[in-house]
């Protein structure tokens, strides 16, 4: 849907609170990977707390609830969800294969687009030299917190 | 990219390294560069709605947003409905000449080439930067994610179907297990066959059960169970990751029954965020209708005189009143933070009338200008 009509129909109609329906929210805990053998079926059970005690067993699944706690529930997603890993350096992520297929498939068609528009690829050097940073005044207070500067080699 | 982010990293959002798509272009006239500013601009906005399934709101940034150095900005903002905050979607720039003086970057013009001798026949050229990141993807998991895991739009999902052998335990006979699974091997290339991403977990040391859990986790939009009775009925059950929604489906022409569910699953998503971001847009006109509806974790759509003093004046006031209301568990960040202009929709709701209509904040002097999307935002 082109974002003309998403508006246009939004409008100025009334915007009517009609409910949502509540999500069925469960946990699943399961028990440590060595009694899953014993194919024994882990029934998924029902809890309204927060978290579920975890005493005992290696949890696989989401133990946090989105609506509650998010930023727990948004870390679980994507460690358990397999798209990201930490590393060492704090703000800089591993991108695992599901996370990487999900951008090549969105980077790949955009390219597409643009290359049948006639723009063309290339690349550049990723530093710039401190004059060059200067001369765009204007933009550099815009970003001046976000720059990292090379001061030994 | 890197970028060296001092506030709270956060995967996909906010972090000092990440990937990106990154456009330059220079053009001839300003007509040809502003054509270009919103054909990448509706490419993002695919990007999201039909790959993604999240609907934008398209528009401009005010003076104070936009990009530093830019003529102009625009952009596509979305929504994140737990926490009721704005999101920067992806921004196309129009840059003006503002670079290409900077720098010099001139091409002969051939318009000054026939006005003859004594005429610069060189001009500076007309330059936009556009761009979309790795952010796209803390957006998607977001909106569309649920307390089982990730729930992946079918049209980005790495794996879109997964097939789960049922209904077997120790009485199965080996032939019919053989069965099962040389039925299921045949139905994954079926579907590789028509271009359906598909995978087959034959995994024997763990239960259907397990393997259903671990698959919801991971996202994957379609799970089709096969077993013995599966078999001798003719027909296997399809389970959807975003509703669980169960349904039979005939062997026979399972491929293209496979790809219709997963365009009805991509729609179907798009409608839900759909439906919630319509809800939680709200026409206001009055400050307190504005604090109200913010605190409640919508956007303001409010008339708005665009000016730079206006945009602090209401992020401050908004900012105050968040204290008093706010329950503090849901993000610790928000409840102080201020709303602030996300875009000015190009699609306005009306056209405002400055003799009767005043600016969303009180105190503003000056004649109200365009409806202006505000909200907090990441």
């Amino acid at each position: 849907m082109d974002p003309a009509t998403l508006w246009s129909e939004l409008g100025l109609q009334t915007l009517a609170i009609s409910g949502i329906d509540a999500e069925e929210h469960r946990y699943t805990a399961f028990k440590k990977e060595d009694d899953v053998k014993s194919n024994q079926a882990v029934q998924p059970s029902k809890a309204s707390s927060k978290k579920r005690s975890t005493k005992g067993a290696v949890l696989i699944a989401i133990d946090a609830d989105k609506d509650v706690d998010f930023a727990s529930w948004y870390q679980q997603v994507i460690l358990k969800g397999d798209l990201i890993d930490y590393s060492d350096i704090s703000g800089c992520y591993v991108l695992k294969p599901a996370a990487w297929s999900i951008w090549e498939t969105m980077r790949d068609w955009f390219d597409a687009q643009i290359r049948s528009m006639g723009v063309q690829n290339c690349a550049f050097p990723m530093f710039v030299t401190e004059e060059a940073l200067q001369k765009e005044e204007s933009h550099l207070e815009g970003f001046a917190a976000e720059v990292a500067w090379i001061t030994q080699s | 990219m890197v970028r060296w982010e001092f506030k709270n990293p956060q995967p996909f959002l906010r972090s000092r390294e990440f990937y990106w798509q990154e456009g330059h272009t220079a053009h001839l006239t300003e007509q040809v560069a502003d054509r270009e500013v919103l054909d990448i601009l509706t490419l993002y906005s695919k990007i999201y709605e039909d790959f993604l399934a999240i609907p934008v709101i398209a528009g401009k940034k005010t003076e104070k947003e936009k990009f530093a150095g830019a003529h102009y900005t625009t952009t596509v903002e979305a929504f994140i409905p737990t926490t009721g905050r704005g999101i920067q979607g992806a921004t196309s720039h129009a840059l003006g000449q503002n670079f290409s003086k900077m720098f010099d970057i001139k091409v002969e013009n051939p318009a000054a080439r026939t006005a003859g001798v004594g005429h610069d026949d060189h001009t500076f050229v007309w330059q936009n930067s556009w761009a979309f990141t790795t952010r796209v993807i803390g957006v998607m998991i977001m909106v569309h994610g649920d307390n089982k895991g990730l729930v992946l739009p079918p049209k980005i999902a790495p794996v879109q179907v997964v097939i789960v052998p049922v209904g077997m335990n120790a009485q199965t006979s080996e032939e019919d297990k053989q069965k099962v699974l040389s039925a299921a091997e045949s139905l994954v290339k079926d579907l590789k066959g028509v271009a359906v991403r598909a995978e087959l977990d034959d995994r024997d040391y763990y239960s259907a059960g397990w393997k259903f859990n671990h698959w919801e986790l991971k996202g994957v939009p379609l799970r089709l169970e096969i077993g013995p009775s599966e078999l001798r009925e003719g027909s296997i059950t399809a389970a959807c990751r975003h509703s669980g929604e169960k349904q039979r489906l005939d062997f026979d022409s399972l491929g293209t029954a496979v790809a219709n569910l997963l365009g009805e699953i991509q729609a179907s998503l798009f409608q839900r965020a759909l439906k919630t971001t319509r809800q939680r847009v709200k026409i206001v006109r009055s400050w307190d209708d504005f604090t109200d509806a913010l605190n409640d974790k919508n956007m303001c759509l409010a008339p708005s005189c665009l000016s730079e003093d206006c945009e602090d004046e209401i992020r401050n006031k908004s900012s105050q009143t968040a204290q008093v209301n706010l329950d503090t568990t849901q993000d610790a960040r928000a409840p102080s933070m201020g709303a602030k202009s996300l875009c000015i929709p190009f699609q306005q709701p009306s056209v405002l009338d400055a003799g009767k209509e005043h600016c969303v904040n009180p105190e503003c002097q000056q004649g109200v200008r365009e409806w202006c999307l505000f909200g907090r935002s990441y």
